[in-house]
């Protein structure tokens, strides 16, 4: 009943709902943009968007999920799109060949850039790792993966967030697990 | 050749890396920042809001139409002007029947 008095304000366009919201999502938001893109700024940068979004299309909300969900969606979709965007960018460029099983340690990837606040300086070069592994695997792998692994979503939120079944969810998981686990002895044993 | 063992070591500290990541805070202005964007925007909109599509269609028809007229009136006024210069020109005895001072 709250919620929907303050949909209904949000809906109407009141500062005072919009300011709420912020309120209440804003730190939320900012961790799942980050989970999928290790770049304080630009994370930044995209969960601004997530919300200029919220507000434009808050009338197409018509109530089928929790708003949290809808909200943790189109964070989900903006943070793909930018990924996408800075992936095609670099590919652009691309000069170097890729080695061994996979996970390229050249320049391809937007995740050569991994500038992550959280991360703990002796765990950097360990981070870069495994967030190009990451970025490596097939979109919905990669979702299902940052959601649980890095933002810390159960998979509960998860099936919501991607409208998934649970066993969909499980399934993208353990392939994804699995699929690192590979990519990761490949460069291991390829390593320097 | 790297030892299974010390792969297995890496591949393992490389996914508890995950689990170390530290919570980050928000800039502070974030807030104030996403309302200004959002004001910036809606003050945008509302500068033109008033122009609608219809209007907007209605707008270019009426040029469209005032331009198509004026070349017409420009045309049909080309000829009157001739007229009214020959006879100008009659009035004043400013006209000869003759272009050359030979004939």
């Amino acid at each position: 009943m709250k919620e929907q008095k303050f949909l209904e304000e949000l809906i109407k366009g009141k500062q005072a709902a919009y300011s709420q919201l912020l309120d209440d999502y804003q730190q939320k938001v900012f961790g799942t943009c980050i989970s999928f893109i290790p770049n304080k700024e630009d994370a930044e940068d995209v969960a601004q968007e997530v919300f200029l979004e919220i507000f434009k299309s808050i009338k197409k909300f018509k109530g089928d999920s929790k708003l949290s969900t809808w909200i943790y969606k189109i964070a989900t979709n903006k943070c793909l799109e930018f990924i996408r965007k800075k992936n095609s960018k670099k590919r652009f460029a691309f000069m170097q060949t890729i080695f061994g099983n996979e996970i390229p340690v050249d320049k391809t990837s937007y995740f050569t850039e991994v500038n992550h606040p959280g991360v703990l300086l002796e765990n950097k070069e360990k981070s870069t790792i495994i967030f190009k592994a990451i970025n490596t695997l097939s979109e919905s792998q990669r979702v299902v993966f940052t959601l649980a692994k890095v933002d810390g979503k159960s998979y509960q939120e998860i099936v919501e967030i991607t409208g998934r079944s649970l066993s969909s969810v499980e399934s993208l998981m353990f392939r994804a697990k699995k699929n690192l686990q590979e990519k990761l002895e490949g460069f291991y044993k390829n390593e320097n | 050749m790297k030892n299974k063992e010390y792969i297995n070591q890496q591949v393992e500290g490389t996914f508890k890396v995950l689990d170390t990541i530290e919570k980050v805070d928000l800039n502070h202005f974030f807030k104030h920042k996403v309302l200004q964007k959002l004001q910036e925007k809606e003050e945008k909109n509302t500068t033109f809001s008033w122009f609608s599509p219809q209007l907007q269609l209605a707008t270019l028809s009426l040029v469209v139409v005032l331009n198509v007229s004026a070349i017409l009136y420009a045309f049909s006024t080309n000829n009157n002007t001739d007229t009214s210069l020959e006879a100008f020109a009659q009035e004043y005895s400013l006209y000869t029947e003759t272009n050359s001072i030979l004939n």
